[in-house]
């Protein structure tokens, strides 16, 4: 499978998703103008960074990455719904982000004790998120949505596809400091 | 059984059901009804033994007497010979309806179109038990009717018509060759915004076949 990752509205979620398939799965990653899963030359017609993570953790059965029961998938859905909605929308973010510090509260992962595309989906949804990087830099964030974010940021695979991004995107980040 | 090759044609998670009853509760505004759970619990009671019951909060007055009997069955017999037990409350909930399963491991999710899934998940065809290109399509107009039918402007609820009409016009259903989650997540945002008397030709002809069916005619019935 291919996987070309749009360098304008880059898939941060999908990238990580791609990171933590099993092995037998693998999907080469290029980068272009848009964004687009490819299985020779079927296209899945799955353009949004959410409906790849979807894509691939399904197709990537076996693991846990897309949950592993009716309810831990519905909770997953839960939470990829939660990164696009509230987390994304201005007036709605503090509330959403003091919800999120509620429940992470007393957790290491969102659903079912590992990590999953829920996970992949809130930390985009949290690191391309401007208010979020100010909260951050002025000490001011939600203690235990910051300990979450730290946690895994700070894991081999998010390093290894934060290192991966395109320039543009990490020229806006240093622009936050 | 599921395929775990790239090509694979299945995602179908294993049999949930365990022994003893499935327990979800559900929260709901009376001004706002989930029509898609309606659906699901009809199709949940042909596959499964299903005891289904509504209870009204004290915060909320007044919910239409149709409503509350659209949820209501198997008053006879123990709640435990039952293999799901959903309870539907009435009550105020702004940020749509809820659904909570096991309360010890899970946190509530929301929405009308994630509960649908999991009931979806319950069932065998569906959804989830579908080809994955046919789930993945699925997803998309689950997607495109949260975003257009009910929270879009008009415009764009024209435009989600248009694609609506000119798909309805080359096939019978939404996803496939049968009724999918697909049709009955459109189907339910269609009733709830009221725009299925202004739809154009096919979309018409389509809901006039969901209508037919057992499983939609008889919520229809109640409401």
């Amino acid at each position: 499978m291919k996987l070309v990752a749009s360098r304008a509205n880059v898939p941060i979620g999908a990238l990580l998703t791609v990171e933590h398939l099993p092995a037998k799965l693998c999907v080469e990653v290029t980068w272009g103008d848009i964004n687009d899963l490819r299985d020779g030359d079927k296209s899945f017609n799955v353009t949004s960074s959410l409906s790849i993570c979807r894509y691939l953790g399904r197709m990537a059965s076996g693991s846990k990455l897309y949950g592993s029961s009716a309810i831990e998938r519905t909770e997953i859905d839960h939470w990829l719904d939660f990164s696009c909605g509230y987390v994304s929308c201005s007036t709605q973010f503090n509330n959403a982000l003091s919800h999120l510090d509620k429940v992470l509260g007393p957790i290491t992962y969102l659903v079912a004790d590992t990590l999953t595309i829920a996970d992949f989906a809130i930390w985009e949804a949290l690191r391309v998120n401007q208010e979020w990087n100010k909260q951050v830099n002025n000490g001011i964030a939600p203690v235990n949505v910051t300990r979450y974010y730290n946690h895994l940021s700070n894991l081999p695979k998010f390093l290894k596809v934060t290192k991966s991004l395109p320039k543009v995107e990490m020229k806006s980040q240093e622009s936050v400091k | 059984s599921s395929s775990s090759s790239v090509t694979g044609t299945t995602t179908s998670l294993p049999n949930n059901l365990g022994d003893g009853l499935l327990d979800v509760v559900i929260s709901a505004s009376p001004e706002n009804p989930p029509l898609s759970l309606f659906v699901l619990h009809q199709f949940l009671s042909k596959q499964y033994s299903v005891i289904a019951k509504s209870h009204i909060h004290s915060s909320v007055k007044g919910v239409p007497e149709n409503l509350c009997t659209i949820f209501h069955n198997g008053g006879s017999g123990a709640r435990m010979d039952h293999q799901i037990g959903l309870t539907l409350m009435w009550k105020n909930v702004p940020l749509g309806p809820t659904m909570m399963v096991s309360a010890n491991t899970q946190s509530p999710v929301h929405g009308e179109a994630n509960i649908a899934r999991y009931m979806a998940r319950l069932l065998n065809q569906l959804y989830e038990n579908l080809d994955i290109t046919m789930v993945t399509e699925i997803d998309n107009w689950i997607e495109q009717s949260n975003k257009q039918l009910i929270n879009g402007s008009s415009k764009e609820k024209a435009a989600m018509m248009r694609s609506l009409n000119s798909h309805l016009g080359r096939s019978d259903w939404l996803v496939g060759s049968d009724v999918s989650l697909a049709d009955i997540c459109v189907w339910a945002a269609l009733q709830q915004t009221k725009q299925g008397d202004s739809a154009p030709s096919n979309v018409k002809k389509w809901l006039k076949v969901c209508n037919d069916r057992n499983e939609f005619k008889t919520v229809l019935s109640h409401l």
